[in-house]
C-alpha cells in the first residue's frame, strides 16, 4: 500500500523548487520595472507633445506664424538617408569580412578592434573628427559633414549586427552550397545573406534610429537652418537641433514646440521600426 | 549474430541483387586505362592540427561501383570523403599530404578548379543540411548556380532529381513549403536529389541512411543500385548489411588507416586481417 510519502515524485529537495520560482519573479520584476520606466516616459512625452501638437508643425517653418518644423522633419530624414547610405554598405561589408572572409587573421583582429574603439567613442567625438575632415578644409557647416558624423555611428552597429547575423547561419548550409560547386560569392548572396536578412535588417533599424536621435555631432557639422533649404552643401535643419536650441530657450512657445517636435521624432521612429519589422516578417524561415 | 548468418546472408542477398562483379564491362585485366579507377588516393594523410586522423592510405575506387567504407566510428571515413572533393578545404587547420586523383585529374593540384569539382564529386553529408527555403528551390539551387536557365528546364530538372531520389510522389503537391518541414527522411532524400540535380559523375554519401527506416533505405539503396550504372558512388555506412547489399568493393579503415579493401564477398566472408574478420561479425565496432 502506497501513501504519500513513498511517491518518488514528491519533491525531497523544496529548496530547489523555491530557487526557480525566485529567479523567475526577479525577471519578471525587472522587466516590470524597466517597462514602467519606458512607459512613464513615453507617456509625459505623448502628454507634453499632444498639449501642443497643430497641423502647422508639419506645414510651417520655423519662425514663421503659426510655427512650424517642416524643414526639420525632411532635413532629419535625407541626413539619415545620407548617413545610411555610407553607414550601411560599409557597415555590412565590414561584417561580411568578419564573418565570412578573415576569421581569426590579423587584419580581421584589426577591423574588429577599430569597430569597437568607434562603437565605443562618444559621439561628439565623431562630430568633431566630420568636423575636421570635411568643415574645416570647406571653411564652412554642411550636411554633408553631418552625414560623415552620423554615418561613422551607423557603421559599427551595422557591422556588429551583420557579424553576429552572419555567424549564425549553421556551418552546414554553407557546406551545402560549396559542396554543390557554389562559389563562395553565390554562397554568400544566394544562401547566407538570405538567411540572415531578417536579423541585418533590425541591426540597420536599431542603427537608424540611434542616428536619427542624435545631436551633438550635429552641433558642429548641420549647425541648423531655419529655411527650406536642403542643399547638403550648406547649414543643415536638424529636428534634434532644434530640440536642442528650443528647450533651452526663455520663450514658453519655443519650449512647448521643443516637446511636439520629441514627440514627432519618437512617433517617427517608432513607425520607421514597426515598417522594417512589418517588411522583413516571415522572412525568417519556417520551421515545423 | 554468429559469423555463419553473415556468410549466409551475403551470398544470397549479393547473388541477387547486384550484378556479379565479373560481369562488369571494364574486364580487370585489361591493360591499366585511367577510366578503370575513378579515384585514387596515394599516401593519403590528413592532420588536424598535429592530430594525424588519416595514416598514409592507398586505395583505388573503381569507375561505376559502389565502394563502401565501413570501420568503428571515428576511425576517418567522413574525414577521407570529404578530402576527395575538397570540403577540408574549409577546416583551417586540417592539412592534407599525398595525393587523389578523381579521373586521373589530381584533386589537390594548385591548378584544380575546386568549384567544377565539386560539382561533379557530388556529396550527401552525415546529417541532412537542406536549405532553409522551399523544396523546388533546393533542389534547382545546383541548376541555378550552374547556369541553368528557364522555367520548364528547371521544372523538369527538379522533378527529374526528386523521382531519382524517390521522394516525388511525397512532394509534388507541396513543392513550395520549407525543405525544412519534411521528416528527416525525406530531407536527406531531398539532399540526394539536390546532390544529382548537379549532374555528378561520382556521388560521396556519408551515412545517407542513417536517420531513414527500413522503407526509405530500401528506396535509397535501390537508388544507388542504379544510379552506380552511370556513375561512381563511395557510401561510408555503419550497416553491415547494407553494405553487403550495395557495394561491389568494401574498405576497412581502423584508426585512421586502411586495413584491408577488396570485392564486398571476400571481405564479409574470407578477409585476409583478423580485425576486418572481427569488425564484420560484429566482434567490436
Ligand atoms: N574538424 C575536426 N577537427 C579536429 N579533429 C577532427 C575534426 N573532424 C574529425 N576529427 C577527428 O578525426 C578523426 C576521424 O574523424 P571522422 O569524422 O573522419 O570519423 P568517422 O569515421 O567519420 O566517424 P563516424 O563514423 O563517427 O562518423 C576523429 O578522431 C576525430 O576526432
Ligand atoms: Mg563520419
Amino acid at each position: 500500500m502506497s501513501t504519500l510519502s513513498e511517491n518518488p515524485f514528491v519533491g525531497r529537495r523544496p529548496g530547489r523548487r523555491w530557487a526557480s520560482h525566485g529567479a523567475k519573479a526577479l525577471c519578471v520584476l525587472a522587466t516590470a520595472m524597466a517597462l514602467a520606466g519606458l512607459l512613464v516616459v513615453l507617456g509625459y512625452i505623448g502628454v507634453k507633445g499632444m498639449a501642443y501638437l497643430t497641423p502647422a508643425f508639419f506645414t510651417h517653418l520655423p519662425l514663421q506664424t503659426p510655427e512650424g518644423m517642416r524643414n526639420c522633419i525632411i532635413g532629419t530624414a535625407i541626413l539619415v538617408g545620407l548617413a545610411g547610405l555610407v553607414g550601411v554598405p560599409v557597415g555590412m561589408l565590414c561584417g561580411i569580412f568578419l564573418a565570412e572572409y578573415a576569421p581569426r587573421r590579423p587584419l580581421a583582429q584589426m577591423v574588429q578592434l577599430t569597430m569597437d574603439v568607434l562603437a565605443g567613442t562618444p559621439t561628439i567625438i565623431l562630430g568633431i573628427i566630420a568636423w575636421q575632415l570635411v568643415v574645416v578644409p570647406q571653411q564652412h557647416q554642411s550636411g554633408w559633414s553631418a552625414a560623415l558624423a552620423l554615418a561613422f555611428i551607423m557603421v559599427p552597429i551595422v557591422a556588429r549586427a551583420t557579424e553576429e547575423m552572419l555567424r549564425l547561419v549553421p556551418q552546414p548550409h554553407r557546406e551545402a552550397s560549396l559542396g554543390l560547386g557554389a562559389s563562395k560569392a553565390q554562397t554568400l548572396f544566394r544562401v547566407i545573406l538570405p538567411a540572415a536578412q531578417a536579423g541585418i535588417a533590425t541591426g540597420i533599424m536599431l542603427a537608424v534610429a540611434r542616428v536619427a536621435g542624435e545631436t551633438a555631432p550635429l552641433l558642429f557639422t548641420a549647425l541648423g537652418n531655419d529655411q527650406a533649404v536642403y542643399d547638403p552643401n550648406g547649414p543643415y535643419p536638424s529636428l534634434t537641433l532644434k530640440i536642442w536650441q528650443y528647450s533651452q530657450s526663455a520663450e514658453p512657445d519655443w519650449r512647448h514646440q521643443a516637446w511636439v517636435a520629441v514627440l514627432v521624432l519618437v512617433t517617427l521612429v517608432l513607425l520607421f521600426s514597426a515598417a522594417v519589422r512589418f517588411a522583413v516578417r516571415g522572412r525568417q524561415p519556417r520551421r515545423s | 549474430m554468429a559469423p555463419p548468418q553473415v556468410t549466409d546472408m551475403v551470398g544470397r542477398l549479393h547473388g541477387h541483387s547486384l550484378p556479379a562483379p565479373a560481369a562488369k564491362t571494364i574486364p580487370i585485366t585489361a591493360p591499366a586505362k585511367p577510366a578503370a579507377y575513378a579515384i585514387e588516393m596515394e599516401n593519403l594523410e590528413v592532420f588536424y592540427g598535429k592530430q594525424r586522423a588519416v595514416h598514409g592510405v592507398n586505395l583505388r575506387v573503381r569507375r561505376n561501383e559502389v565502394t563502401a567504407f565501413i570501420g568503428p566510428s571515428g576511425c576517418g571515413k567522413t574525414t577521407i570523403l570529404r578530402c576527395l572533393n575538397r570540403m577540408n578545404d574549409l577546416i583551417p587547420h586540417c592539412q592534407v599530404r599525398g595525393s587523389i586523383k578523381i579521373h586521373g585529374a589530381d584533386v589537390y593540384s594548385r591548378r584544380t578548379d575546386v568549384m567544377e569539382l565539386r560539382k561533379r564529386t557530388g556529396m550527401v553529408f552525415q546529417k541532412a543540411n537542406p536549405f532553409p527555403r522551399s523544396i523546388f528551390e533546393n533542389v534547382a539551387y545546383p541548376l541555378r548556380i550552374h547556369g541553368v536557365r528557364g522555367k520548364h528546364v528547371l521544372a523538369a530538372k527538379v522533378e527529374q532529381a526528386l523521382r531519382a531520389a524517390g521522394l516525388w510522389e511525397e512532394v509534388k503537391d507541396r513543392l513550395h513549403v520549407s525543405g525544412a518541414a519534411l521528416s528527416g527522411g525525406q530531407q536527406q532524400r531531398l539532399c540526394i536529389a539536390r546532390a544529382l540535380a548537379a549532374d555528378p559523375d561520382v556521388l560521396l554519401m556519408d551515412e545517407p541512411c542513417s536517420a531513414l527506416d527500413p522503407i526509405a533505405t530500401k528506396g535509397i539503396e535501390a537508388l544507388i543500385n542504379q544510379l552506380c550504372q552511370t556513375i561512381t558512388i563511395v557510401i561510408v555506412t555503419h550497416n553491415m548489411h547494407q553494405a553487403v547489399r550495395v557495394a561491389h568493393q568494401t574498405a576497412f579503415f581502423y584508426m585512421g588507416s586502411l586495413i584491408e579493401s577488396g570485392p564486398t564477398d571476400k571481405i564479409f566472408n574470407t578477409p585476409d586481417h583478423p580485425q576486418t574478420l572481427a569488425y564484420v561479425t560484429g566482434q567490436f565496432g
